[in-house]
């Protein structure tokens, strides 16, 4: 881990305020799931994902874990990372491995393909609460959808948890700093550069994040997986 | 510049030599790519003097590559037969300097002041269209020199190069500004290696040892997808297989 986040999550992780989060929201899973058969984590790799896995696994280690592959949008070398960590972390689970087919950049956009494929993953396998780690720090829209709560009813059967809603970028990395849980390298390289609060994971050379600029950083930094699919 | 009517003898008396340009840089620059491709520039500025005012009515959808062109459009730089590689190299920048990137912001949300100049209409888009709001992130780096390579004419490239305001992106927004530059004349040609490192992408298969492997476009223009291939990028350790012209 970089040596100025390393200072924030030492000071950080001693606060009273952090350590009753972590309670509170451990809590909130206790009492979320009813039927962890029925229960699925949605991991994408990224640190939320890797922070909410290794804290309903704790609980249950043998929760259903569906995982998506952004195919073309994601280098190979992360994808590889991002099994292996979940291997780590997590041996014991029943990943359901699903991915984006498509060569075609412009066929269907990498991250809104994404919610698509959860709804039919979990309607398949009669999936009643999906737990994904999206925060209310991480964009207004998503700060105005987890103000309603932090439940949301996605379709007929399904409910969305988002135990993860308050926790700031200082509660996640300091939570990934004492449980020495290891995370994807892009992070070190692109959390000095844009901020250790805004630094992503999500998709690479992506055009649907153009507007953004994201293309435009992988096409600099990561020139060398930018063909990869060619 | 003055293109002679004679096709034939057009690049014939052209003497060729090796070059060393030195862009001397005023103002920070843009980058979506971390390497500048000199063939492509001269490629540039000189399809913009051939065509003069018909340049921007070139096909936006089609990519001209050079064997496309007119005789007239050939560049001054040497192109290698048997690998058909311009004898120049990508861009080679001060060391230190490329190891510390900063993003700029290029920036545009509509403004209500403008609303007057519009049609009456109940909602505008801002999502897409010719009104998108967009706050892009693009790489923005600080050099004092930017090196390149070259085997050409000078006095053409002088030429040439006379009308190059800047390099990278944005060039028109003041990134990038040229302050001068030299070109000066070298005994060895560094165009492809220097001390046994590439200066600019060559195909795998004209090496016999490279330290690294990149699926890479090779020919100008850098842009296109079709002629990708594994090559050994800028800055890799390499050996050219017996027979590949090297100097």
């Amino acid at each position: 881990m970089h040596l100025d986040l390393q200072i924030i999550c030492d000071g950080w992780k001693e606060t009273s305020h952090f350590r009753k989060l972590v309670k509170a929201t451990q809590q909130s899973i206790c009492h979320a799931i009813s039927d962890p058969a029925h229960t699925s984590i949605s991991f994408s790799g990224g640190k939320d994902s890797l922070v909410l896995l290794h804290l309903i696994t704790s609980i249950y280690p043998t929760i259903n874990v569906w995982h998506w592959d952004y195919g073309i949008f994601m280098p190979r070398e992360f994808e590889n990372a991002i099994m292996a960590n979940l291997k780590q972390l997590a041996p014991a689970v029943n990943l359901i491995y699903d991915k984006r087919y498509s060569k075609n950049p412009h066929s269907a956009s990498g991250y809104q393909g994404f919610y698509g494929a959860i709804n039919k993953y979990t309607t398949k396998k009669q999936i009643s609460l999906t737990i994904i780690g999206l925060r209310k720090e991480e964009s207004c829209a998503r700060k105005s959808r987890l103000t309603r709560g932090k439940f949301e009813k996605y379709s007929k059967n399904n409910t969305l948890f988002f135990p993860l809603a308050d926790w700031t970028w200082r509660d996640i990395w300091s939570y990934l700093y004492i449980h020495q849980i290891s995370y994807p390298e892009i992070y070190d390289l692109y959390g000095p550069l844009l901020g250790w609060e805004k630094v992503r994971f999500v998709t690479f050379f992506d055009p649907e994040f153009e507007f953004l600029g994201g293309p435009n950083l992988d096409k600099f930094f990561l020139y060398e997986m930018r063909n990869q699919y060619v | 510049m003055d293109f002679p009517k004679q096709l034939d003898e057009f690049g014939k008396d052209w003497v060729f030599e090796n070059l060393e340009i030195i862009f001397t840089i005023g103002t920070p620059m843009l980058l979506t790519h971390p390497f500048i491709a000199l063939d492509s520039l001269l490629l540039h500025l000189y399809a913009k003097e051939f065509y003069q005012k018909n340049f921007n009515l070139l096909p936006s959808n089609k990519i001209l590559r050079d064997d496309l062109f007119p005789p007239q459009l050939k560049i001054p730089i040497k192109k290698d037969v048997a690998t058909g590689l311009y004898h120049c190299s990508f861009s080679i920048f001060d060391e230190k300097i490329t190891l510390l990137p900063r993003f700029h912001h290029i920036r545009r949300r509509f403004e209500d002041r403008y609303l007057h100049l519009m049609k009456k209409v109940k909602k505008i888009g801002i999502n897409k269209g010719t009104l998108k709001n967009y706050d892009m992130k693009i790489v923005q780096i600080s050099p004092k020199t930017v090196r390149f390579y070259c085997v050409g004419v000078k006095t053409i490239i002088d030429h040439l190069l006379s009308k190059l305001e800047g390099l990278g992106k944005k060039v028109n927004t003041g990134n990038g500004t040229i302050l001068n530059y030299e070109i000066h004349s070298c005994k060895k040609d560094h165009s492809w290696v220097k001390d046994g490192i590439s200066q600019r992408p060559i195909p795998v298969r004209y090496l016999m040892s490279t330290s690294r492997q990149v699926p890479m476009t090779w020919v100008p223009p850098y842009w296109a997808r079709d002629m990708i291939e594994v090559c050994a990028p800028p800055n890799a350790n390499i050996t050219f297989q017996p027979g590949v012209l090297c100097t």
